[in-house]
């Protein structure tokens, strides 16, 4: 092997909120070679950005960063060095792409001016070869002309035209539509081998990781877990959590009559895990010594990569699970009653182009949609962003009036919402107890009554009864996902409405939300209408999927035959823009 | 633009009637009545009677308030009860020595917020800076007036401290002492000017610098968490780099607001500085007006200070425009 | 797999945590402000001297006995700026109370309602925020008569449309949050909606901007007693005191500069409690 262009060396990070230390990386060792692709994998909070930001010397100072260990970018050592040295390495040999392209662009600023910033190059040239279409105009724009891949695939080229040794890509496709995503993804492999540079692609989504990289590191609780060949470490994981990883997510292949296998819940993290394993509280083989030695990273059998578990060869296979769990009860769909049905809904909204007295034009969002759930029945509705399925839902829930069109509900009870950001859902200065009880006082029920009734909903969806007084921001999400859900099925309604629940979480925390409303929605005979971007997600709960472009629905049917025998051509971009563990491996 | 412009003259339209019927109001609410006021205290009830017909007070309301628009559109603004000159003539005499003044103090204002946001950016925790400022920005005008009087006029002997100008007689073609010393060729008489401007403009300048050196300073602060800053130290820029091309223009649009509000507060405070200095301005002239219960002048004033104020906040408003792209007009 | 199960950690008020939020200049301030309080409801048993009377010989510089010094007609100028800070503060923060209640109030009905009748005060709302308040409560001063009532009621005209606003905003904006349409689709409503969802919302900004500005109405109603528009001659508005003892600065410095320095210490004290109410607020 060459020389590694970048090598990290028991690097630990502690950062300090609220005057309380938190050690976010702790004794990270890795190399990166010359134009490798290495994909950083965990959950929210395992540190995996913080590893970029330390790269670049980003830090944010109000958090008092300690850096200890060592990273040696192309010969130049980061930790401790001078403001100057970093900025250097930053100009010429350290560049990132971000999260966030709409938030990353100095709105200020013709997009021209803010590359000529970055570097020499010529810019033009540069725009064109990430697929940007009439460069010239582009240089020439301020940012807030552009869509969201635009500005990612802008930022990509201001990073890319310096030649860097390494580029950092941060979830940069989280924020936008699958089939712009492959398209970035693409792009970003086709620069990073034409200009040998490495990268160090940061992700949560382990089929994402499959689709890019050469080798994938998944780290845990800021420690590296596993290291490996991409197709060596999700053919054969030799850490648990890993093994973990790769059972929770689900894909078009995933059983879709049981419920889906999910990670152990964390309950309680240990207060000091210097001495011990850190997932030994969650892990499936745990053993006594996981509590009292740190694991080291090891070669396992698995692979020619390393673990660090002391018990990797027990380790179960990623899939072996799917036979032991019980069938889902048959569906309890009646063909015969109507839960919804939307007849030629249509809705615009005033965000058009000014006209001359300053008045902005309607822009249709929807385009006469008819849409008919029947009850126990579940509808994914599926579209990319912009293609007007959250105002479907919110026309079904009467939070919105369409401008034509009827809406029909047989229903006494008012549909209920499920929302994408359930801990915006809860109001702040309210106990979560009062507010899944606010659906019980038209009932008039006794104090005492509606108390048990609270707490029997908060059980159904696994809530700790002891959280009843508790306001939102003691709860965690998941917890908050769950009260949303006990309030909407405290007074079970017939028709449950969810607006992209999962799109926000973590692979095993959305299969388990996704096992909760399968398991609801059959327990009541509620009908449901799913709103997602995940068209995986989507043939999991659904009993239908239909398909929304621009407004109109374009196809419409049973999940496994629509996904098999895409009739629409959206709808077959869409299949094929879905990154899958089982296609990449298969290549 | 044009779309703009047409919008934002039809409010300019509605604010000036509003604020002149808001004077209009205030003028026949006064407890004196004019038509016995012109008539003399002794003349007989039929006389006043006479007059008060060929006032016109006999109209209804809103006739008179339509002559009193009629008035205004022809530059009559009435007659100063104190002066016994139309108010519009004394208004043209007196307003160019308040004018200077305060465009000086805008400077001045604007010159310190700067310094003051960058003295309070790098010295981002520091209680004595924070007291400082709150300190200054808690200074009531009239004490600030005071002691900048009683220690650089009165004790150091620095700054003159009263008066425009130390000579008497003294008239150019503009009124505004600072050019006109050039134009005439006694390039003297506008130093001896400046001189005269640094202390009240100082003590104008003083409430401006402090609320909009705050403003400039929590506006950067938060831009500075921005995703685009975090961009632009990723491509290795200079924190100076960053802060200037980066950082001001897009925390521009709260603080021009503020200096929007602040022009509203420096006509407030010309009365008070131009009190202790002096000053023979509008602001004096105003003052004088109170004292002797000349209403029809301080609303007159008022009248012209409001017109004033409204066109500074759309020229507030074009500006927040031009330094953001995505406020469009 | 973030299902953290976190200790509640409510109810723990602990002083270090609020002086580390609050800071201890802000927290200075807001001890200050309840002086202040105390003071002016409590001034006529604080003055060390009559006042209205002549105590003492005229002129006097500060001294032990008279702190502050005595006026041109040997009233003790302490024991009248005592009474000035009663003649300054209450009135203040009546304005401010009633600005803050009326003006939440109008802005509630109008961000509850929505429709033409936002729409409507919105437009007065606007149209009293850009006419120059300053100067045209100085002419309705004028023209009402001078006065602490008249110039009391003559900044209200003026400050209450701020308030409107903040509360017409804060409630609009929480109506698109999640959390309310959530309740909406829970069956909330009405008056329980607008009680127990919005408003709880709305008044963190609503105080926040309250106490900042109680510096703000003490500088304007000093200013007005300042041009002569507050209560006439023998009583002792601070505002007042300095502007009659104006010509006797290079003399008698004390007279003008010490009622204008309590005025300072007011404003002082008092914009540090809003800025220390403003850190605890938001970090709740």
């Amino acid at each position: 092997m060459t020389e590694p262009v970048l090598t990290i060396k028991d690097l630990s990070v502690v950062l300090s909120r609220d005057g309380r230390a938190n050690r976010v990386l702790d004794g990270i060792s890795f190399d990166v070679a010359p134009g490798e692709i290495i994909a950083l994998v965990g959950e929210s909070g395992s540190g995996k950005s913080t590893i970029g930001l330390t790269l670049q010397g980003l830090l944010p100072k109000e958090s008092e960063p300690k850096i200890s260990g060592s990273v040696l970018l192309d010969g130049v050592e980061i930790v401790g060095a001078k403001p100057g040295v970093l900025r250097a390495a930053r100009r010429q040999l350290v560049r990132a792409v971000s999260q966030d392209p709409m938030g990353s662009l100095n709105p200020t600023m013709t997009i021209g001016r803010q590359m000529r910033e970055s570097g020499v190059g010529d810019i033009v040239d540069w725009l064109g070869r990430t697929g940007l279409p009439d460069p010239e105009r582009i240089a020439d724009s301020f940012p807030h002309r552009l869509s969201g891949g635009q500005r990612q695939r802008v930022l990509i080229a201001m990073s890319m035209m310096t030649g860097p040794k390494l580029l950092i890509a941060d979830e940069p496709t989280t924020a936008l539509d699958v089939t712009i995503q492959a398209q970035i993804l693409d792009l970003l492999r086709k620069l990073a081998r034409e200009q040998q540079t490495a990268i160090l692609f940061v992700t949560h989504d382990l089929s994402v990781a499959a689709s890019l990289a050469d080798r994938v590191l998944v780290l845990y609780a800021g420690r590296v877990a596993e290291i490996g060949g991409v197709r060596d470490v999700i053919r054969n994981p030799a850490h648990p959590y890993s093994a973990g990883l790769l059972s929770a997510r689900f894909d078009f292949t995933s059983d879709r009559l049981r419920p889906l296998p999910t990670l152990p819940v964390e309950r309680s993290r240990p207060r000091d895990a210097t001495n011990a394993c850190a997932y030994a509280h969650r892990c499936p083989i745990v053993q006594e010594d996981c509590t009292t030695i740190r694991p080291a990273l090891r070669t396992v059998g698995n692979h020619s990569g390393a673990a660090a578990c002391l018990h990797a060869e027990q380790t179960p296979a990623a899939t072996d699970t799917s036979r032991t769990r019980p069938l889902w009860p048959e569906s309890v769909v009646q063909r015969s009653a109507v839960a919804l049905e939307l007849f030629q809904i249509s809705k615009g909204f005033a965000t058009g182009a000014k006209n001359f007295w300053g008045v902005r034009a309607p822009r249709p969002v929807l385009k006469s949609v008819d849409l008919t759930i029947r009850q126990g029945e579940c509808v994914a509705l599926v579209g990319e962003s912009g293609s007007g399925k959250s105002t479907i839902l919110r026309i079904a829930a009467g939070l919105l009036k369409p401008d034509s069109g009827d809406v029909s509900r047989v229903d006494k009870i008012a549909p209920q919402v499920v929302f994408q950001d359930a801990v915006a859902a809860l109001t702040p200065w309210l106990s979560v107890g009062e507010q899944i009880g606010e659906r019980l006082r038209p009932l008039g029920l006794s104090a005492e009554e509606s108390r048990r009734r609270v707490a029997e909903a908060m059980e159904l969806v696994g809530l700790d009864v002891g959280l009843m007084q508790a306001l939102p921001s003691e709860l965690s999400g998941g917890q908050c996902q769950r009260a949303v859900v006990a309030r909407a099925v405290v007074v079970p309604p017939k028709l449950l409405l969810c607006d992209e629940p999962i799109s926000a979480m973590d692979v095993s925390l959305a299969a388990t939300t996704l096992n909760l409303l399968g398991d609801l929605r059959r327990r009541f005979g509620m009908a449901m209408l799913f709103v997602t971007h995940d068209l995986a997600a989507a043939r999991i709960i659904a009993d239908r999927i239909a398909v929304l472009q621009h407004g109109e629905l374009v196809e419409d049917g049973d999940p496994d035959a629509l996904i098999a025998a895409p009739k629409a051509a959206y709808t077959r971009a869409l299949i094929a823009a879905m990154p899958s563990l089982h296609t990449e491996l298969a290549q | 633009m044009l779309p703009y412009l047409a919008k934002r003259s039809v409010s300019l339209v509605v604010v000036l009637l509003a604020m002149s019927f808001i004077v209009f109001c205030l003028q026949s609410i006064i407890p004196a009545d004019p038509a016995r006021a012109i008539a003399g205290p002794t003349a007989p009830a039929a006389t006043v009677e006479v007059v008060r017909q060929q006032l016109g007070l006999d109209d209804p309301m809103l006739v008179q308030y339509g002559r009193f628009l009629s008035n205004l559109v022809h530059g009559d603004l009435g007659t100063s009860v104190r002066t016994r000159q139309p108010i519009a003539e004394d208004v043209r005499k007196y307003l160019p020595a308040s004018a200077e003044l305060a465009l000086v103090a805008l400077v001045f204002g604007i010159a310190l917020a700067g310094l003051l946001a960058l003295v309070q950016n790098t010295m981002q925790n520091s209680g004595w800076v924070k007291l400082a400022i709150v300190a200054a920005g808690s200074t009531p005008i009239f004490l600030s007036t005071l002691l900048l009087v009683y220690f650089l006029w009165f004790r150091l002997g620095w700054l003159p401290g009263a008066g425009r100008l130390s000579i008497r007689r003294f008239s150019g073609p503009t009124g505004f002492n600072l050019l006109d010393g050039f134009l005439v060729g006694r390039p003297e008489v506008s130093l001896d000017a400046l001189l005269h401007l640094i202390l009240p403009a100082l003590a104008l300048a003083l409430p401006i610098a402090v609320a909009v050196g705050r403003s400039l300073n929590g506006a950067l602060h938060d831009v500075m968490k921005q995703t685009y800053i975090r961009t632009g130290r990723g491509k290795g820029l200079s924190e100076t780099a960053i802060v200037l091309r980066h950082g001001l223009r897009n925390a521009a649009s709260a603080p021009l607001a503020m200096i929007g509000l602040q022009v509203g507060l420096l006509f407030g405070n010309l009365l008070i500085v131009e009190r202790v200095f002096s000053w023979p301005g509008l602001g004096l002239y105003t003052v004088q007006a109170f004292a002797t219960s000349d209403l029809p002048a301080v609303l007159g004033v008022s009248l012209v200070f409001g017109t004033f104020y409204i066109l500074i906040n759309i020229v507030v408003e074009v500006s927040q425009s031009l330094a953001d792209p995505r406020i469009g007009l | 797999m973030t299902d953290i199960a976190v200790v509640p950690a409510r109810h723990r008020f602990n002083w270090a945590n609020f002086f580390r939020r609050v800071g201890w200049l802000e927290t200075v301030g807001i001890a200050g402000v309840l002086l202040i309080t105390l003071v002016a409801l409590f001034a006529p048993w604080l003055t060390p001297f009559d006042p209205q009377l002549r105590v003492d010989a005229a002129y006097l510089p500060p001294t032990m006995a008279h702190w502050f010094g005595t006026d041109e007609i040997g009233r003790d100028l302490f024991s009248r700026v005592i009474l000035g800070v009663q003649y300054t503060w209450l009135p203040g923060l009546g304005v401010i109370v009633f600005s803050l209640v009326f003006g939440s109030i109008i802005g509630l009905v109008a961000g509850a309602a929505g429709g033409r009748i936002d729409m409507v005060i919105q437009r007065v709302i606007e149209l009293f925020l850009v006419l120059p308040s300053t100067l045209i409560a100085l002419a309705v001063v004028a023209a009402l008569g001078p006065g602490l009532f008249n110039t009391m009621i003559a900044i209200a005209i003026f400050w209450w449309p701020w308030y409107a606003r903040i509360s017409r905003d804060e409630i609009r904006r929480l109506q698109t949050r999640p959390h309310v349409e959530a309740a909406r689709v829970a069956g909330v409503r009405g008056p329980r909606l607008l009680l127990r969802y919005l408003l709880p919302g709305a008044i963190p900004s609503l105080l926040v901007a309250a106490t900042l500005d109680v510096a703000n109405i003490i500088m304007t109603m000093s200013l007005m007693s300042f041009l002569g528009l507050g209560q006439p001659a023998p009583a002792p508005e601070l505002g007042a005191m300095t502007s009659r003892a104006l010509d006797s600065l290079t003399v008698y410095w004390w007279l003008p500069i010490l009622p204008a320095v309590v005025i300072f210490f007011m404003c002082l004290l008092a914009n540090l409690a809003g800025d220390g109410i403003r850190a605890a607020l938001r970090g709740a």
